[in-house]
């Protein structure tokens, strides 16, 4: 089973199309696969039509009385199962926080899922939090949207440092940029020099399209509704490609 | 998964706007398109999917499905395979991994392909979002059929769904599986092999065994195709032990045929058992090689390549001579001559001793037989004891398993127990005995090719050797294996056990 999350501590960044398309892709190659959407916002969950709701709420995911396998919805595409997000998760900081082993907790209610997934994407909220860390030791790769500005490159080269001093397993971080404007010269200058500066970048750029907005009006991922536009092309090519960096 | 039935049959189509009516005003329907599709479902030659109540199955050339009884699914990309396939062909994931304990050393086999007219739709709440798949499909026979497949966790709605289709006009609550119903147009399956025609007490002994002599013969007829075509392992070991019980039987209760029929067919038998037996011992060395090489503590699991690549090539040579002696005018003419001589066995009987008397002196008999073979048994004994004991044994389970059906059940059930615990001693001590003598031939064979780099050989002394541990091993265990087999309260079970 691979782990990945799409995770960025800026929000509006394009996680959630991310990890939804990227989800739908990885299921139709034949992959049976599940999102978790962590997010209490709950875009991923709107995005499937699947009511924002958890059994005991976040805390009985978190405390175990209640298994991650009995939240699973299945989406409308086969293979492709989701963990709903529920609005209590914005208190799962101080949940995880209660339990042993705070940071690794995500990664042990995963473990027994291990037998049904072959990929689990999880969507993160945007924060720096408990949370966020123990997605960041309950994956194998790390997504990170960036949106081309020199900002972003910074938290992108904080947060591979923050992993690099991990103890133990290290996710992979592979970074990509996310809502390009190809009419802006910002953009065109920043993806070409960063991608060619720096290993973690990967070359697949999304550009800010408005078909992948439509996927709000459409409640489905853009490489369902519409396979052969741009933007599916895109998220096809950035598969590939982190499929690809996972070989290696 | 509720108690409400999910399936529902009818008479003629099924009209969309029924269902859909029904379902209102809780659900929706998105009605599919009707369209003509081959499905295939997949399964082992004898049926281990089936009887875990697993379905594998596919649609065209659409992913693979697998269907849990729990209504859990698993889907795997089908390029690339080609059928018959073991599950290590299929692509490596989840799906594999939950099949290949099951499927064990069996190929997984097309079993039945089924056009229908189908029509998926799906089932919507009122967020729009599918809580069930309707599956239609309509076979050439006019009758339809409904099933509800509830998306995961969305049971509750399925429930609903079904309470609401319960209602609708000439629909009839069905239990059947889809896999059971394709299977209706299958020429085998599940449970053709067991369908044994009961066995009455009285019946006359030459019909009742030459019936069960029909049923082995049958078997080995089953398994020729798969052992010659190399689907998997287990069609020779299958064919093997139907040829085995055939001889036994000939030999433990043949004089009851008519007409000197088990001197003339015994030698036939020999021969066809002596066929099977070299492929199959090299079978056995690869399917274990694995696990023997990863014991050796001194040599490199990879010191025994050279060993696997002359079994490999050997077995391979074996094989051409088993797939001719299977294809040879002999074996046609063994297994026809047979099936007739039986049939006419069958036909003829009349009077002459009942089943029962038969069953019951010879099972007496052949447990005396093994009990004073196993009285002689103890630490010193040579190996030819042990294994005269070891095929006494197999007598008595081979009679024990054809007269089943005229035994009491809970003492038929000790004995057979009692009886496999020492069996699969005596097995293990045979198969050391004759693994490690069969190592130390192929080193010699290999030497004498300049087949056998030095730490090949080496490694080779090093299996020898732990087969050899492994024989002292099953001796040190036979001596507890042997007391409860030959207590005084077995004799007298098996005084009663035939009814």
């Amino acid at each position: 089973m691979k782990v990945y999350a799409t995770y960025n501590i800026k929000g509006g960044v394009g996680k959630t199309s991310a990890a939804v398309n990227l989800a739908h892709l990885a299921a139709r190659s034949g992959d049976n696969v599940l999102l978790w959407d962590l997010d209490p916002q709950g875009a991923a969950t709107y995005l499937f039509r699947v009511r924002p709701k958890v059994k005991g709420g976040g805390g009985a995911l978190v405390d175990g009385t209640r298994s991650l396998d009995d939240a699973i919805k299945a989406t409308d595409f086969d293979g492709l199962d989701l963990v709903p997000a529920d609005f209590s998760y914005r208190n799962m900081d101080l949940q995880l926080d209660d339990m042993k082993r705070p940071t690794r907790r995500v990664r042990q209610l995963l473990r027994p899922l291990d037998g049904q997934y072959d990929v689990v994407f999880l969507d993160c909220p945007p924060s720096i939090s408990l949370l966020s860390e123990n997605v960041l030791h309950a994956v194998d790769t790390l997504l990170v949207p960036m949106i081309p500005a020199t900002l972003s490159v910074r938290t992108f080269d904080q947060l591979a440092s923050f992993v690099s001093d991990f103890d133990g397993a290290q996710p992979r971080v592979r970074a990509f940029f996310s809502m390009v404007d190809r009419r802006k010269r910002l953009h065109r200058d920043l993806v070409e020099q960063l991608s060619a500066e720096r290993p973690g970048i990967l070359n697949t750029a999304i550009p800010a399209l408005s078909i992948i907005e439509q996927m709000a009006e459409q409640r489905a991922p853009v490489t369902a509704f519409a396979p052969h536009s741009a933007a599916a092309r895109c998220y096809k090519a950035l598969w590939a490609e982190v499929n690809g960096a996972e070989v290696t | 998964m509720g108690d409400v039935p999910r399936a529902f049959s009818k008479q003629g189509a099924v009209e969309v706007e029924a269902v859909a009516a029904a379902l209102q005003p809780k659900f929706a329907l998105a009605a599919g398109p009707e369209k003509t599709v081959s499905h295939t479902w997949l399964d082992t030659f004898d049926w281990r999917l089936h009887s875990a109540g697993i379905t594998l199955e596919f649609v065209h050339d659409g992913p693979l499905i697998m269907q849990f009884p729990d209504g859990g699914r698993l889907q795997a990309s089908l390029a690339g395979v080609k059928w018959p396939a073991q599950p290590h062909a299929l692509p490596i994931g989840q799906l594999r991994d939950a099949l290949t304990p099951i499927a064990g050393l069996r190929a997984l086999l097309p079993v039945v392909t089924v056009r229908y007219a189908v029509r998926e739709s799906r089932v919507l709440n009122d967020d729009e979002k599918t809580v069930a798949r309707l599956l239609t499909e309509s076979v050439d026979d006019g009758t339809s059929q409904v099933w509800i497949q509830p998306l995961r966790g969305y049971d509750a709605a399925g429930d609903r769904i079904a309470r609401l289709l319960a209602r609708v006009d000439g629909f009839t609550a069905v239990t059947t599986t889809p896999y059971d119903l394709a299977l209706t147009h299958a020429s085998r399956s599940p449970g053709d092999e067991d369908k044994a025609a009961p066995l009455p007490p009285e019946m006359p002994a030459a019909a009742a065994i030459a019936e069960m002599l029909a049923r082995f013969a049958a078997t080995i007829d089953q398994n020729v195709p798969g052992t010659i075509t190399a689907i998997d392992t287990e069609f020779l070991h299958d064919l093997r032990v139907a040829v085995r019980r055939t001889r036994s039987i000939l030999k433990l209760v043949g004089d009851v045929l008519p007409a000197n029929l088990a001197e003339r067919f015994q030698p036939e038998f020999k021969w066809l058992g002596d066929l099977t037996t070299p492929v199959r011992d090299l079978d056995v060395y690869l399917l274990e090689l694995d696990n023997m090489a990863a014991r050796l503590a001194s040599a490199d699991p990879h010191d025994l390549d050279p060993f696997r690549t002359f079994l490999v090539r050997h077995r391979a040579a074996e094989r051409r001579r088993l797939v001719r002696g299977l294809r040879s005018r002999r074996f046609e003419q063994l297994m026809s001559e047979w099936r007739s001589a039986l049939a006419q066995v069958a036909a003829d009987a009349d009077g002459g001793p009942t089943v029962a008397m038969l069953a019951r002196q010879r099972v007496e008999r052949a447990y005396r037989n093994a009990a004073r073979c196993g009285k002689r048994i103890n630490a010193d004994s040579p190996s030819e004891d042990v294994h005269a004991l070891r095929k006494r044994c197999k007598e008595l389970r081979y009679l024990l398993e054809v007269f089943r059906p005229l035994c009491a059940n809970a003492p038929h059930r000790r004995l057979v127990n009692e009886l496999k615990a020492l069996q699969d001693t005596l097995g293990d001590f045979q198969d050391g005995e004759v693994q490690r003598e069969a190592v130390r031939e192929f080193a010699a064979v290999m030497m004498a090719q300049g087949a056998a780099p030095a730490e090949t050989v080496l490694a080779m002394g090093e299996l020898a050797a732990q087969l050899d541990a492994h024989q002292l091993g099953a001796r040190a265990a036979l001596a507890g294996r042997l007391q409860p087999f030959l207590a005084r309260e077995n004799r007298a079970r098996v005084k009663a056990l035939v009814r």
